[in-house]
This record gives C-alpha cells, structure tokens and sequence, in this order.
C-alpha cells in the first residue's frame, strides 16, 4: 500500500516537472538546436554575433568539454588530464585535449626531442578554455585557410541547416528535421521529413563556417550510438562512405592525390593489392589474417563511394559482429591515416609515425612500463603507457610483438 | 582543538577579513555586476579569489570541495588537492607525489579524514586519507544490489554522515554510511525521462550537490532545467530556457544555503541565479567580465555554513569566492 502511494507520488512528480518544461529531447537533434543554449539574447557581448561565449568555440565547450560519461564529450578538461594522464575521451573525431599534450623525451645521450601539444590537431580557437591558433601553420596546409579562424563551426554547421531528406538526397531545406541522421539506429526519414547530416558537418549547400571555407561535398558516414569508449575488447566501427577526402579537402585542396602528384593517394580503391594486405594483416611478420576478421578501427578505409544510409548503417557497430575488412573497390581517405579533430600522435595521424617502432616487447611503450625495453625514452617518447594506450583509444597491443608502423596494413613491408 | 565559530562571530570575524582583503582586491558591494532583483532578493559581494602566496590560483574549472565542520576549502585539480582556510588563502596541499592520477572529487568525513574518488572512467578507486592526505586505505561501496553494482561515480558528497556517489554516465546515485555501506540507491533516469533511449538524445548531468535537508539538486542543460529529488524520492524542478534574469541558458553547478535558498550556475550568461526554495526566483549574482568580482563560464558552485558562495570559472580564473547578505 505505501510502496503504491510513493510511486503515484514520483508518477505525479515526473508529470508535473515535464508538464512545466513541456520538452524533453537532445539538444541538437540533428538540427539546429535550442537557441539559448548558444545565444545569450539579452546581455550578451555585442562582438560575438549575441554569442555569450568570449568566442565560438568556447561556446560549443560550455557543453562538448567533459570526460567520458557521455558520448558527446571531445574536450577533457585541463583539470583531468595533468602531466602523465591523457585526454579521456574515445571518439572517433579523437578528444582535443592533446592538443594541451606536449612531449620531451631524450632519446640519445646530448639530445633532445620535443613534440608540441598544437601538432597533435586541429587548433580551434577557445580562449576560455586556453585554446590558441596554431603557431606553425599560420594558414591550412595546402590550402589558405586562415588558421587564427579555425573554429567549431569552420566545420560543423551551428545551426545543422543540412539534412537528408526521405529519398537520400540532401539540402538544407525541404522538409523539418526530425532527428540526428548520425546513428547506425537514426530513424530514416519518412516522406516530409528529414534528418540532419552526419555530424552536422558543413556539405554542399551549406554557408561558409568561420573561415569561409564553403563546401562542395557531402560527408556521407554513419557511427554506432554508442561511440565514445574504450576500444580494448571491440572495436568502434565508423561506417565512412563517399566524400572524405573531398571534404577535407575543401580547406586541404593541395593534400588531395586529385591535384597533387606528390601526396599519398586518396579517395582511391584499394585494389587487390591494398585490400588483400589489408585482409592478411594481422601484426609485423604475420600475415596469416582473413577478410573476414581483418576491419581494424587504428586504420579504416572508405566503403568505395557508397551514399546509402542503410548500407553504412548495417557496418557501424560497436559489437564486433561486422569485422570484415575491405574489398578491392573500397578507398583509402584522409582518415584512413588521420582523425578530424586530434591525436595523440604528430600531425594528428592515428598511429604513431614518427619512430620506426610503435610498439616493443609485446607493449604499448611508455617510460613508467615494466619492460626495460618499451620503457626506453627512444620507444616512450615522453609519454606514459596510459598514454599511448589512450592515444589507440585503449586498443589491446594485438600486433606484432616488435610492431613497425600502421601503413603496412595496406602495404605489408614488414 | 578545532574553533567553529557560531554564525554571528563568523560574520563579524568575516568583515575583519573583508576590510584587510579591501587593500589587495576590488571589493564591490553595491555596483552595477550585483543584480539586485527585488526587495526580498539576496545581495553578494565579492571577496576574494583562492589563492597561494603567488596569487589566485590560475586553474579552469577546478572542482571545489568544503569542510564545513572547520571551515576549510579544498580545491582539486588534476592530481593535487589545496586545502585553503577562511581567508582564501592556501593552507597545505596533497597528493601530486601519490601516484593516484586526477582526482576526481573528494569528501571530508565526520571525523576529519578525507576521502578521494579516483574515476577511471572503466572503473574508480575510493582511498581513505587521513586529514593531511596521506592514504590510509581503500574501501569499496559494500552491499551494493545487482542494479547498481555496475557504477562508476564521477561525483562525490558528504552530508551527514552519509555519502553520496553519482555515476553521471548512468544516472544513478548511491547513497552509504561513512564507511561506504549501501543504505539507498536512485536511479535517476528512472524517476525523470531523460528520453535518451532515442538514438543520439543526451541529456546530461552536469551541477550535483545535496542540501542539508537531504535533498539531491542537479542540473540537466539541455533540458534548461534544474531538480530536486527528496529522499522519499518525490522530484521537483525548475527553470525554463531565455537570458533574462531567473531563465536558463546553459546551468552548470547547484547548490543550496542554510536557509534553503538555491544557487544556479549559468555557464553561458556568466551569472549565479537564486531561487527561494519554492523555486521562486530572487537574484542575479555578478555579470560576465574579466574584472575581479566577475565571472567567466562559472562552472561550480558551493556554499558554506557562513553564506559565502565559492564559485569555480574557466579561463583561468580559478574560484571567486563572494559573501551572501540577507537583503
Ligand atoms: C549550437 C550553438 C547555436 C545554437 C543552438 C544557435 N546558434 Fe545561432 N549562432 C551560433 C554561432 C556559432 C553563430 C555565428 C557567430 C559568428 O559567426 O560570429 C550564430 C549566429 C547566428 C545569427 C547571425 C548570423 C547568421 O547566421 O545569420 C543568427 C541570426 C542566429 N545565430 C540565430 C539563431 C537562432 C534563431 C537560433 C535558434 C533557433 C540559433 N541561432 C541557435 C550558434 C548557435
Ligand atoms: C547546451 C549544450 C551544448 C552546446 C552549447 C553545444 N552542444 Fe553539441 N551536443 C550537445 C549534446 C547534448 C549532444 C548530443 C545530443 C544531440 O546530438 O543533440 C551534442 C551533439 C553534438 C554533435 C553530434 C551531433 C550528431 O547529430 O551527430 C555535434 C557535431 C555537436 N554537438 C557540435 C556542436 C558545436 C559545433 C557547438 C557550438 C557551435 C555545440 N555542439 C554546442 C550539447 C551541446
Ligand atoms: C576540421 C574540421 C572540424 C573541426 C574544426 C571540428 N570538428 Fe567536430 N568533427 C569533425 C568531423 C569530420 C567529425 C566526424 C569524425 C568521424 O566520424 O570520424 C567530427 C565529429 C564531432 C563530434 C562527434 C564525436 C567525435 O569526435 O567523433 C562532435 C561532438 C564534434 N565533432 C564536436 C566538435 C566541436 C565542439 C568542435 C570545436 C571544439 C569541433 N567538433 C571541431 C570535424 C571537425
Ligand atoms: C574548415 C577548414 C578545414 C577543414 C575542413 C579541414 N582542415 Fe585540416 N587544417 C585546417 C587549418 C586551418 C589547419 C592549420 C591549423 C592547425 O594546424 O591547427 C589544419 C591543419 C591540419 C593538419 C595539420 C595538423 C598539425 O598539427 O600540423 C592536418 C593533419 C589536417 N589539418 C588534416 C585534416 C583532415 C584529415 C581533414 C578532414 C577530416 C581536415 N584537415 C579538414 C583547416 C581545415
Ligand atoms: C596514407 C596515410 C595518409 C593519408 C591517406 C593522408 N595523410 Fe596527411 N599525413 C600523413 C602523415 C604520415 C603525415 C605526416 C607527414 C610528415 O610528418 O612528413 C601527414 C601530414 C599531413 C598534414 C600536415 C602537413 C604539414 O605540412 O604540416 C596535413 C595538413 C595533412 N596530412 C592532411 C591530409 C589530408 C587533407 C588528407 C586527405 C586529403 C590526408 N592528409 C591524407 C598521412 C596521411
Ligand atoms: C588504407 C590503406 C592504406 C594505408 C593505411 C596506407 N596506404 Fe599507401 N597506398 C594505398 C593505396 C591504395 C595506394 C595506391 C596504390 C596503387 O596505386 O597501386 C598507396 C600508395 C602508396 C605509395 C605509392 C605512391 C604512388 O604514387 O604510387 C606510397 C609510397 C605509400 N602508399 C606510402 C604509404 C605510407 C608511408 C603510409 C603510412 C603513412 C601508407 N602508405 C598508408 C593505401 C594505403
């Protein structure tokens, strides 16, 4: 009888409280989302476009700066990542925070190696939380993009104007938004509706950002529901279909294989070669792998020029049960190397490039491991094994117990 | 040994302090940064930020911890815990040599131990120190019931005498004795739908602090709301969206002053709100600026047994700390 009475009671209460508040979603949605949670309508600041954040980015990280918990998070907070502790976050755009990572290590006696926090990715510019443009690219490489403009919204559309509509197609009108369209369980959307683009991402038809970098492509992919989180027993498969490397290039147009010879191949197929390296790879000197196992999330590749989302939605799962790897059709990206936000790794690259090791004696190395060999600061490179571990989104070290770099997933040199 | 001044002594011990702090930093009392909203309203004035002997301490969004037995303030950072006493300025430190990683909340038990929650997002440790940080031992939540023996607490609070452990990821908030035996546990995405079972909605936790009644205050941004759930489980909430005093823009930290009196963080807007607590609105403390007395992204908040308010702000700015005055 009073176990009844207490759960009318919260019943009632719950009523009540959404009663009042009259909405209960995301905040974005997959459109654009709740002005006040951007616009400080009545005493803003008159610089910043009623934006109560001293900038852009600072705005969007009152939200996206937070440590796991949620999937949404890709700013650790400073407070959570002092010297020796990485970024905490797993997404597959990777968590901004190394761009605050700066590593010294001694690999020879009489000398010094450095690896400053700003090469680690993409500098956004959020002076709240002690962002600052890059200093040594004063413009994007290969391209002229004004570095001190780089912003959240250079990339995202702020206010998710881009959407898919029912057939497929996209626009940034036509039809309300219903919903995020990232997600391997987005709903499709009906006749008369629509669902925001992938990430929100600026595309084809969308206004120019900060920077004014307009886009001509659409990022087609699709990522699990569930997407910010350890990687070491399965891994987070991002479903990346047509337009990477393109839309990368919007602001990298000389990074493209299409308009440069001497940069490494994109937005092309694999062919049997790449693939069936790829297929076979398991770890330096062992080649025994199949297709059907072979999908590793440190190195993915382009489902060819695929734009379904029901075809890249079947692949986006965080379960393991889809680990094929690819077919010769399928294409190497920009991302098939890099992440899009940042990396624990130089040039922010997805595995570490700058030494011919990226692991020893079995490990991920670091200068506090128990191996007196991956301990060693030439393995290390100023970082500790939480580190490195964090920087492959805590995968288990499952290559070759002296393990050379990640190229030779697709060309098997080792 | 310990001095608990009762709450007149402290606040004429309190003026002795702002009239020395006067000399180093801007004190505003009435100025145009203290909205004062109506006659029933609170007004605050700026004291002082924390600080060493190098000045305020240059930290974002640090996370802020209160001994209200003897009136001292911890504020943690990464992997090191500053203990500072009425004055705002620090007293002693810990735990940069313990090897434990970022801490990530602490609570000062009863007797004067302290304990630090370590999250390490796949699982935390909960180490007992004794009341100069050195670790004495670790202990584990005990008897918890199956539906939540999977949590991981990010958040930590000590009421009396009883713990509470919020694991924001899942929602849930367990409640212990002082030595960390299962007395209670809520399941908060249960009592209020945060209807994230549609695909990509998030709604988070973000402010969390429990009043000297019991009550558990927290704050949801995205839903522009603020709660409060009782200990028989009955929820309450609050606020709406808009950027006029008493409306939410993006809330942050909670946290409630003896006389009930509720504190909102506004992130966005740069302002603390205050509410009676029926909810009804009352002030505005401080605007957006760069200035002492100010505030930059405020992020927690927390309030002692003597009415001062301890605010913690990103850009660097560390915690300002503020008296609250009966107006
Ligand atoms: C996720 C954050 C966010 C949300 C939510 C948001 N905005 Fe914006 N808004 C921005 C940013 C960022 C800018 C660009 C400021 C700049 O470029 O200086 C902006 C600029 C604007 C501008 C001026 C420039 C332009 O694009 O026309 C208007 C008008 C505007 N927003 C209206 C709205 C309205 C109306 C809503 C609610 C339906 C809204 N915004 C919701 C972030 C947001
Ligand atoms: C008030 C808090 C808040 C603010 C401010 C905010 N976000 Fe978000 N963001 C969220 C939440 C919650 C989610 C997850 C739920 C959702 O997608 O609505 C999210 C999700 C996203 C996603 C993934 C969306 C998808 O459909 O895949 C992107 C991209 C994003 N935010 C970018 C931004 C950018 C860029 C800004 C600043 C212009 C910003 N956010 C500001 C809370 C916020
Ligand atoms: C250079 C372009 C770029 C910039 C700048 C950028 N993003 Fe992204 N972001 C992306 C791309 C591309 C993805 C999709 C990554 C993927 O799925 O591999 C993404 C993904 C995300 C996601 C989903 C989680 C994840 O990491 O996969 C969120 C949330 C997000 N971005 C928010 C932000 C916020 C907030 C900022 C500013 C602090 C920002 N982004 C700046 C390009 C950018
Ligand atoms: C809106 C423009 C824009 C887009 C889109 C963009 N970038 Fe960049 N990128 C820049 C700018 C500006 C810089 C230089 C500033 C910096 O290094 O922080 C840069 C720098 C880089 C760097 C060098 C980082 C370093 O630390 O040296 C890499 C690598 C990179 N981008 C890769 C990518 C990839 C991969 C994508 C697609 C996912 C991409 N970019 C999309 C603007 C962009
Ligand atoms: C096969 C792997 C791979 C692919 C594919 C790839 N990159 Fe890179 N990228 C790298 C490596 C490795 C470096 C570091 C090179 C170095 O240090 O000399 C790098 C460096 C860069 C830099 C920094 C250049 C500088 O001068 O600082 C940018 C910008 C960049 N890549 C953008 C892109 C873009 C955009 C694409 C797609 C159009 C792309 N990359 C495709 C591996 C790749
Ligand atoms: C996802 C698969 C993939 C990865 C990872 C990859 N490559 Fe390639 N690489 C290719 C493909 C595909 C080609 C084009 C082969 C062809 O045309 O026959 C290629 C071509 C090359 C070539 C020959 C270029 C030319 O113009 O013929 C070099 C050199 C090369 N890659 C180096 C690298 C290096 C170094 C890395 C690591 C930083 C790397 N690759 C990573 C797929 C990959």
């Amino acid at each position: 009888m009073k176990s009844l009475k207490t759960s009318f009671v919260i019943l009632a209460a719950v009523l009540i409280t959404f009663g009042l508040s009259g909405k209960a979603f995301a905040f974005h949605s997959g459109g654009v989302a709740e002005c006040m949670g951007c616009h400080n309508i009545h005493d803003a600041k008159p610089d910043t476009a009623l934006l109560a954040g001293s900038d852009i980015s600072s705005t969007c990280i009152n939200c996206h700066g937070a440590t796991g918990a949620s999937s949404y998070h890709i700013v650790t907070p400073d407070a959570d990542m002092p010297a020796g502790t990485p970024p905490g976050n797993r997404t597959p755009g990777g968590d901004f925070g190394w761009l605050k990572k700066s590593y010294t290590w001694v690999p020879r006696t009489g000398t010094t190696s450095s690896e400053a926090g700003e090469e680690h990715g993409h500098n956004i510019v959020a002076v709240d939380f002690g962002y600052a443009a890059s200093t040594e690219n004063t413009t994007a490489p290969g391209g002229d993009m004004d570095s001190t403009q780089l912003a959240c919204n250079s990339c995202h559309d702020n206010h998710g104007k881009l959407r898919r509509l029912s057939g497929g197609t996209f626009a940034t009108t036509g039809a309300p938004i219903i919903a995020s369209g990232s997600y391997n369980n987005s709903v499709i959307p009906a006749a008369g509706q629509a669902v925001g683009a992938y990430r929100l991402l600026r595309g084809t038809g969308s206004s120019a950002g900060s920077g004014g970098k307009t886009f001509l492509t659409i990022f087609n992919a699709v990522v699990p529901s569930t997407y910010n989180r350890s990687e070491a027993t399965t891994p987070t498969r991002v479903a990346y279909g047509a337009g990477i490397a393109d839309w990368c290039a919007t602001c990298h147009p000389d990074m493209h294989s299409a308009n440069s010879s001497v940069t490494h191949p994109v937005n092309e197929n694999l062919g049997s070669t790449e693939a069936g390296n790829y297929n076979s790879y398991i770890g330096s000197g062992n080649l025994t792998g199949t297709s059907a196992t072979s999908y590793d999330s440190i190195i993915p590749f382009q489902m060819d020029t695929t734009t379904d989302f029901a075809t890249l939605a079947a692949k986006a799962v965080i379960d393991g049960s889809v680990s094929t790897g690819p077919s010769t059709s399928d294409r190497v990206m920009c991302l098939s190397c890099h992440r899009a936000h940042a990396t624990g790794f130089a040039r922010m690259t997805r595995w570490q490039n700058e030494g011919e090791l990226i692991a020893v004696d079995g490990v991920w190395p670091g200068s506090d491991s128990a191996s007196t060999v991956a301990s060693q600061a030439k393995y290390a490179m100023g970082r500790t094994v939480a580190e490195t571990t964090k920087a492959y989104n805590d995968t288990t070290m499952h290559y070759g117990s002296y393990q050379r770099s990640l190229c030779n997933k697709c060309h098997a040199k080792d | 040994m310990d001095f608990i001044p009762n709450r007149i002594a402290g606040r004429i011990l309190h003026l002795a302090v702002v009239s020395t702090v006067c000399l180093l930093a801007v004190v505003f009392s009435p100025s145009p940064s203290l909205t004062q909203v109506n006659a029933e309203g609170v007004k605050a004035s700026y004291l002082y930020g924390l600080s060493d002997f190098t000045g305020s301490l240059p930290y974002t969004w640090p996370k802020i911890g209160l001994d209200e037995t003897r009136n001292e303030t911890y504020v943690i950072y990464g992997d090191i815990v500053r203990m500072f006493d009425e004055n705002g300025m620090e007293v002693y430190r810990f735990g940069e040599d313990l090897g434990l990683g970022p801490i990530s909340d602490l609570a000062v038990l009863g007797d004067g131990n302290i304990l630090l929650l370590i999250n390490r997002l796949e699982s935390y440790e909960l180490v007992l120190c004794d009341f100069r940080g050195t670790p004495a031992s670790k202990i584990k939540i005990e008897n918890l019931p199956p539906a939540f023996s999977g949590m991981v607490p990010n958040r930590l609070c000590f009421r009396q005498g009883r713990l509470y452990f919020v694991d924001l990821g899942t929602k849930k908030v367990v409640v212990t004795d002082s030595k960390g035996i299962f007395q209670d546990g809520y399941d908060l995405a249960a009592l209020a739908d945060f209807e994230e079972k549609k695909a990509g909605v998030q709604n988070d936790i973000v402010g969390f602090s429990v009043d000297s009644k019991g009550n558990m205050l927290f704050t949801v941004p995205t839903l522009f709301r603020a709660f409060r759930l009782s200990p028989d489980k009955t929820l309450a909430s609050f606020g709406s969206s808009g950027s006029i005093p008493g409306k939410f823009n993006v809330i942050a930290g909670i946290a409630s002053d003896d006389q009930g009196r509720i504190y909102v963080a506004d992130s966005l807007r740069s302002v603390v709100a205050v509410f009676d607590k029926d909810f009804k609105f009352l002030a505005e403390l401080s605007s957006r600026g760069f200035k002492p007395g100010e505030l930059i992204v405020p992020k927690e908040v927390a309030v002692d047994n003597k009415g001062r308010i301890y605010i913690s702000q990103a850009a660097q700015r560390g915690v300002s700390v503020f008296q609250i005055f009966d107006n």
